[in-house]
């Protein structure tokens, strides 16, 4: 597949301008997409190969109109970053890119377009079955490696396929993986673009934090100096103001997740994670966010609304975000409700508003407590621990753990995460997929894999 | 040379070198030995070397982890380094990181072991954390052995690895011309397992020995570069074929000597100066440009024929900057080779044909 | 003189005699484990079709993984400097040669004398190599040309992992349990390994003409693929281009004499 200049992010930005317009009737796009699901569903055809990826993530037709109307304000939200993008590059404005675990907030107090290339996958996906599959080929017949994580490669190949304009500058950060590190060092030396780097906190505690964001603020002023332009300290506030709202919603919502019978939201979380990277401090998303916790209350007040009933719960680790629809799929296939997964589970602090440095604390650990980086930081019982946490308080029947190839620190925790599994006595599945490369393993033999760990274990 | 022999028992069983109950494990080089030293312990280098296979450490990593973490516990779950008395370890790259997690996990009979936050880049914010990073690991160390980590005990450590440091740069230079790249590697393993004061004179007799050795006989001459290289026999393949290595820019190796402590500072700032603002390895960052230039440098002081660029699976640091030194090293139509291997990890003639039809492709290019 | 250039290889040995530049006799045995009875056998081979005895071959250089071990070779040279200089031999407008032996697949750049001037290797994994498209083929119950026979036939093909050989094989026995086309899993194996080939060319500069040599190169497949996903049109050779490798080491035993 060839990719021409700025494909995918037009794509993409036509994609949610069109997602905001038809969810103003959600009743009229529920019935549309349940139209068009028997095309685009199950398996990939000639027709929907460019749309099926963004028909999931959209809900793949099992979204209730509730959920659509809520999905509108990620839409808007998610136009406005590539509309911006899109301009900036049409006009030559200044963009800056920053690695996805530094909090945005800290580029969007200035008045240029911020970026977070690694979001890039996910339009990459939402263009067609091998928008994202492009970018790794040509990171490949880039004589690159690949054994660096496919969502970093991804990142490059975009750069490489020309589908995002030319940093200004580049924010990155310095954990919690060596493969960020690695493709910011090659994004660098690539685009020639001025670069800071920040080191991010190993641990959650005080003193790190603390440190963490003295390096955002001179990040900031770095930013101050290249961009010659001051930051806006008041928009900033806003911003951090929405973002509290907005993790207020999210920890509800998973807090809701843990009922029994689950109103299994997992996937909106996991949805509200990947806006959350590029739009965070967005007044929408906050808004879809509400919508959604509203959606969880009413479910747990009526659990009889539920369309199916919950047999068992899963506890998902990196599933492939190509194969988005899988969540949708078990639990119509075999009554098995996502609780909860390693990206979309919320349970962020309240950020404390009283001073600059205690807001910039409170977005720096914010960002330590996003999904992904929760658990790759620091020590092994930052992942281990959450996951006791998370099988206890959502009551989890089985763990389904994806490789994620390029996930070296995670590779590195297999034993650990069985052997917490056992000590619960639930079963779990240590897959080979993985998260970003649908090459790694087709959607077929992963689905064969799940239903198989189903059959064994008495699920099915 | 009678002393070389040394060397090679000093890696076959380390422990005979050591006094029972006086060595601290560490890796890697950014792990100061100066404050393991200072507190009355020898610092021991942990290696791969000698050990036999990753079959026990795959019980904890998976096999998409890199070589060298599994093998070295591996060799912990052996036994290997049940003779020390704890284990500072840091967070060089992802795998090493989890080494310090699984070795835990694994319930490997060692007293202690810490780990130790190194910053990512060379800037004064990171100094400051990593200065603050020493000041806990210290803490750490006064703690467990109830004793005090004064000045002058850090100082006189610096003093003594510092000449270590100087002994090491002068045998590196006999490299090529007296000494092999493969006799220089063990050297370096042995040296840094075994306490600063006998490796010192031990390396003032090599050097008395070199000054009278014969010259080898004259090759390539080879430049290697990458992070974790330890194994003799890939030395020898590489030199075998018809090469000398002349310099390095590896962490057993010019990473490791090439670095000078302040006497004039206080002494965690020195030493927290020098650790970070040394030749760095990939791990950190905004330094690629400095650390390709350090061996463009190098290339041009040694006339080196050509460059070998060594990278383990699986390393995502060295995927990166071994693809950045590709475009560099071409640009300067300086020949490079790229090899990727495991850890003592089989695959010889393929590497050999490799590194033969490498040098066969200079030979053409000279 | 006659100068001779033997190539062991993983699943074949080839031995080629040189006289007066003119190929004058070519030998092809496969299966021998053993590397230096598989020279002996072939040396044999070679030299009897034109009834020769060892004592009229004035040198002989070996090549191939088993290389060193061969005690009847005068020299050795890397397979790598002998495909180059094989190919150039057979056509001496080639600069880049692709390789796809049975474990491992290179492409070699030469210069205008048909030396290498620059060279890729894939790293230990199989994918992408003869023994991957033998393994994935026995799965299908196909030998190798038969695969290649009818991937040619298919338009359409299923997606086939590139990551591992074990993983091809999971895929391929996941489509035929599904009762998928044949042909279009056949298509699927030679275009994945046609992808890791283009993986592997990503990292230097490809300079025309260009050729395939090596045992794969006789599979019509994976070289229709090659060309379509590198975007690049092949070159023949005028030889075998499974005796590529030992062509160039009589190349290599010729020159080695001149010099001396």
């Amino acid at each position: 597949m060839e990719l021409k200049p700025y494909e995918i992010i037009k794509k993409i930005y036509y994609a949610s301008v069109l997602a905001n317009t038809v969810f103003k009737a959600p009743r009229t796009a529920w019935w549309l997409l349940k139209a068009s699901s028997a095309f685009m569903y199950e398996k990939e055809t000639l027709f929907n190969r460019s749309n099926r990826f963004g028909f999931q993530k959209i809900g793949s037709s099992f979204w209730t109109p509730e959920e659509l109307d809520a999905y509108r304000h990620d839409s808007l939200a998610t136009s406005r970053v590539y509309g911006r993008l899109l301009k900036a590059a049409e006009n030559k404005t200044p963009v800056v890119w920053l690695d996805w675990p530094v909090p945005i907030e800290i580029v969007k107090g200035f008045d240029v377009a911020a970026y977070v290339p690694e979001s890039f996958m996910i339009a990459a996906n939402i263009v067609g079955t091998d928008g994202h599959v492009a970018c790794l080929e040509a990171v490949e017949r880039a004589g690159i490696a690949d054994d660096i994580c496919a969502m970093d490669r991804i990142t490059i190949g975009a750069w490489l396929t020309k589908q995002i304009p030319p940093p200004a500058a580049i924010i990155a950060v310095a954990h919690p993986c060596d493969a960020g590190r690695t493709t910011n060092q090659i994004l660098e030396y690539m685009t020639g673009a001025p670069a800071f780097t920040i080191n991010t906190s190993y641990t959650k505690n005080d003193e790190d934090v603390m440190l963490y964001s003295k390096n955002l603020f001179e990040a900031i002023e770095f930013l101050e100096d290249i961009l010659k332009m001051k930051f806006n300290w008041q928009k900033f506030e806003e911003m951090v103001h929405i973002l509290n709202k907005h993790n207020y919603y999210l920890n509800e919502i998973t807090a809701m997740n843990q009922n029994i019978p689950s109103p299994g939201l997992a996937y909106s979380l996991q949805a509200a994670w990947l806006s959350k990277i590029p739009c965070a401090g967005d007044p929408d998303i906050m808004e879809n966010a509400r919508k959604i916790y509203e959606i969880a209350k009413k479910s747990i007040q009526n659990p009889e609304h539920r369309h199916r009933k919950e047999k068992f719960r899963i506890i998902v680790a990196d599933m492939p975000i190509v194969f988005t629809e899988l969540f949708k799929w078990i639990e119509n296939s075999f009554g098995g409700v996502v609780v909860s997964d390693y990206i979309g589970d919320a349970i962020y602090p309240e950020i404390d508003t009283s001073s600059r440095e205690s807001m910039m604390m409170g977005v720096a650990r914010d960002r330590l407590y996003a999904g992904m980086i929760k658990q790759a930081h620091g020590k092994a019982s930052e992942t281990i621990d959450d996951l006791e946490r998370q099988i206890s308080q959502f009551s989890a029947d089985c763990v389904i753990f994806n490789g994620h190839q390029g996930c070296r620190h995670n590779r590195a925790l297999s034993r650990m995460v069985k052997d917490v599994c056992a000590r619960h006595k639930i079963p779990s599945l240590m897959m080979e997929a993985d998260i970003f490369d649908k090459r790694v393993m087709s959607e077929e033999k992963l689905k064969k894999e799940l239903t198989d760990f189903f059959r064994e274990n008495g699920f099915a | 040379m009678p002393i070389l022999e040394e060397f090679r028992k000093v890696i076959l069983n380390p422990s005979e070198f050591l006094s029972p109950g006086k060595s601290i494990g560490y890796m890697c080089n950014y792990v100061p030995e100066e404050l393991i030293h200072a507190a009355g312990f020898t610092p021991v280098r942990l290696n791969a070397v000698e050990s036999e296979g990753t079959s026990r450490g795959d019980m904890y990593f998976s096999t998409g982890n890199c070589s060298f973490p599994r093998r070295v516990l591996d060799k912990g779950l052996s036994g290997a380094y049940g003779f020390l008395d704890g284990i500072v370890f840091m967070n060089g790259c992802d795998h090493n990181r989890r080494l310090y997690d699984n070795w835990n996990y694994a319930q490997i009979q060692t007293p202690w072991t810490y780990l130790l936050f190194v910053p990512h880049s060379k800037t004064d914010a990171s100094l400051n954390q990593y200065i603050n990073e020493l000041q806990k690991l210290i803490n750490h160390i006064e703690s467990i052995y109830k004793l005090k980590l004064s000045e002058q005990k850090i100082r006189d450590s610096i003093k003594l690895y510092q000449r270590k440091r100087n002994l090491l740069r002068n045998v590196s230079s006999f490299r090529g011309i007296k000494l092999s790249g493969t006799d220089f590697l063990m050297v370096m393993i042995a040296t840094t397992v075994l306490p600063p004061d006998i490796a010192c004179e031990k390396l003032d007799e090599l050097i008395v020995e070199l000054k009278n050795a014969p010259q080898i006989e004259k090759n390539l001459r080879v430049l290697v570069t990458g992070n974790c290289v330890e194994e003799i026999e890939h030395f020898e393949i590489i030199e075998n074929i018809g090469a000398n290595i002349v310099y390095d820019n590896i962490c057993l190796g010019s990473r490791y000597f090439d670095r000078d402590i302040s006497m004039e500072e206080e002494p965690v700032i020195a030493l927290a100066e020098g650790y970070l603002r040394s030749p760095s390895c990939p791990r950190i960052m905004n330094d690629t440009e400095k650390r390709i230039e350090l061996i463009k440098e190098a290339v041009k002081k040694y006339q080196v024929d050509a460059v070998i660029i060594e990278k383990l699976e699986f390393c995502s640091m060295m995927t990166g900057e071994g693809w950045i030194m590709s475009q560099e090293f071409r640009k300067e139509e300086t020949p490079f080779l790229l090899l990727t291997r495991e850890l003592y990890g089989g695959g010889k003639s393929q590497i050999r044909t490799r590194i033969q039809a490498f040098y066969e492709k200079v030979k053409n290019l000279k | 003189m006659i100068f001779c250039g033997i190539d062991i290889g993983s699943n074949t040995s080839k031995a080629v005699l040189l006289k007066n530049n003119h190929i004058i006799s070519t030998a092809l045995i496969s299966g021998i484990s053993n590397p230096s009875a598989s020279a002996e056998k072939v040396f044999s081979a070679v030299l009897e079709k034109r009834d020769l005895k060892r004592h009229d071959i004035s040198c002989v250089c070996a090549t191939g993984y088993g290389r060193y071990e061969i005690i009847i070779a005068d020299i050795n040279k890397s397979e790598i400097s002998c495909h180059g200089a094989g190919a150039f031999f057979s056509n001496s407008t080639i600069r880049t040669i692709i390789d796809i032996g049975g474990q491992d697949c290179k492409i070699i750049c030469v210069d205008e004398r048909g030396f290498v001037d620059d060279f890729v290797m894939n790293d230990k994994c199989a994918a992408g190599t003869g023994r991957s498209l033998e393994i994935m083929a026995q799965t299908l119950g196909l030998s190798v040309s038969e695969l290649g026979y009818i991937a040619m036939k298919s338009s359409k093909s299923l997606p086939v992992s590139n990551k591992c050989s074990i993983f091809m094989e999971l895929d391929v026995m996941q489509h035929l349990l599904n009762g998928e086309k044949t042909a279009q899993i056949a298509r699927g194996i030679t275009i994945t390994t046609a992808r890791r080939i283009a993986q592997l060319a990503g990292k230097l500069e490809l300079r025309n003409n260009i050729c395939i040599s090596g045992g794969v190169s006789k599979n019509p497949a994976v070289c229709r693929d090659i060309q379509d996903i590198l975007k690049l049109k092949l070159t023949k050779l005028n030889h075998d281009p499974q005796l590529m490798g030992a062509i160039g080491a009589a190349i290599f035993a010729r020159n080695k004499e001149i010099v001396s």
